[in-house]
């Protein structure tokens, strides 16, 4: 008898390996999809990212943080002002919008759909921890890019981190008697680790 | 007369195209490893997190520490990567201030940190696994404790020179998701981190 075509077996061998392939072939080109799709964003936000974390950074470090203090929202897209005090007496100006940030005459605008932040009530968490001489403190600026198609891979979060000795900052929460008028900034106490926590509880949801 | 393919020129086809395809996926296997490193390695928050804690760590007694015991390494010993803790009663004096603002930023979960790794600036003999006189070293020796993140991490560091390097591993954790996130300076003799 001549045989004409494939046999079962031979069929259910190549569909096994067509499907082994295809399998490969469909991981890559999610990863691929995702990849571009996010990079294509992401890019200039993330440099813009860098050079602010940079810029305020550098200012931390060289001229020595001395004090924090709110100042006024002027623009209806304002979310955050804050006013750093140096040991040097010099001052540099920290304005978070809808999409841009500025810093001491710098601006950066985010490409990134928006720069919301989650929740109006934690506009940005700041901690405060007096270890015996010595505080570290730090300012979290979180993004909210919920609904995005960025949402769970993009870090654009900003954090701005410090510590050093209680004697050489007048930060709000100190001990320290000597500080003058500082304003006082809101939701001082703890707000990063509730604020976690929130966070944590929406991604176990 | 036979119509259509045999099982053989199947398997033949078959091999070629899985043969072809895994070419082009290492070709963009290495693209996207490359994109999870830019995320997730030197990343700007994690950077200026290990210049404040090797400022605290210089400022106490790390660097005759690490100076002292990575410089003792011999045949028998492999001290090419020093592992450094808040509780290290010879680089933190027990009880003082240093040592509680230490464990209340690092040993907490606060700055995410996992571990604090001290090295030297050449990693050339670490990750070759080479002692001082040269011996190849066992690997699993010489990176003990080193998860296969942090090994994959020490692979992307590169140049020669004296002095140390300081290599943090971060643990950002969410809900069940775990994510790694390293950063490094290097720590020069005798002076400051960069």
């Amino acid at each position: 008898m001549k045989s004409k075509g494939m046999t079962m077996v031979e069929l259910i061998v190549s569909v096994g390996l067509i499907s082994i392939v295809m399998v490969f072939v469909f991981n890559i080109l999610v990863d691929m999809r995702q990849e571009e799709t996010n990079s294509s964003f992401k890019s200039q936000d993330l440099i813009n990212r860098s050079l602010i974390i940079r810029t305020i950074q550098k200012d931390f470090i060289n001229k020595k943080l001395y004090t924090i203090n709110e100042c006024l929202l002027e623009q209806e897209d304002d979310i955050v002002c804050l006013n750093f005090v140096f040991r040097d007496n010099s001052t540099a100006t920290l304005k978070i919008a809808k999409n841009t940030v500025e810093y001491n005459g710098e601006k950066w605008t985010l490409q990134t759909g928006s720069y919301d932040i989650k929740n109006e009530d934690y506009k940005y968490c700041y901690n405060y921890v007096e270890k015996g001489k010595f505080y570290y403190v730090t300012l979290m600026f979180y993004v909210n890019l919920r609904g995005h198609v960025l949402e769970s891979n993009v870090l654009l979060d900003l954090e701005l981190f410090n510590t050093g000795l209680v004697s050489d900052v007048c930060l709000p929460g100190t001990s320290r008697t000597d500080c003058g008028n500082i304003l006082k900034l809101n939701n001082t106490t703890n707000l990063c680790d509730s604020y976690r926590s929130q966070d944590e509880e929406t991604t176990n949801n | 007369m036979k119509k259509g393919f045999i099982l053989v020129e199947t398997i033949v086809v078959i091999t070629f195209l899985a043969t072809s395809l895994l070419i082009i996926y290492s070709s963009f296997n290495g693209i996207l490893v490359n994109e999870k490193r830019r995320m997730y390695y030197d990343d700007p928050i994690y950077l200026y997190r290990t210049y404040y804690i090797l400022d605290l760590l210089q400022s106490n007694n790390v660097f005759n520490y690490i100076e002292d015991t990575l410089a003792d390494n011999d045949a028998d010993n492999y001290p090419l990567l020093l592992e450094v803790s808040c509780n290290n009663t010879a680089v933190f004096e027990p009880g003082s201030d240093a040592q509680i603002l230490c464990e209340s930023i690092v040993n907490t979960k606060y700055l995410e940190v996992e571990h604090i790794y001290f090295t030297y600036y050449d990693l050339g003999p670490l990750t070759a696994c080479k002692n001082s006189t040269g011996e190849t070293c066992d690997r699993n020796e010489s990176l003990r404790g080193l998860s296969t993140n942090a090994v994959n991490y020490l692979n992307t560091l590169t140049g020669t020179g004296d002095g140390y390097r300081i290599i943090i591993e971060f643990l950002n954790q969410k809900g069940l998701a775990k994510k790694y996130f390293y950063a490094s300076l290097d720590v020069p003799l005798g002076g400051n981190g960069s």
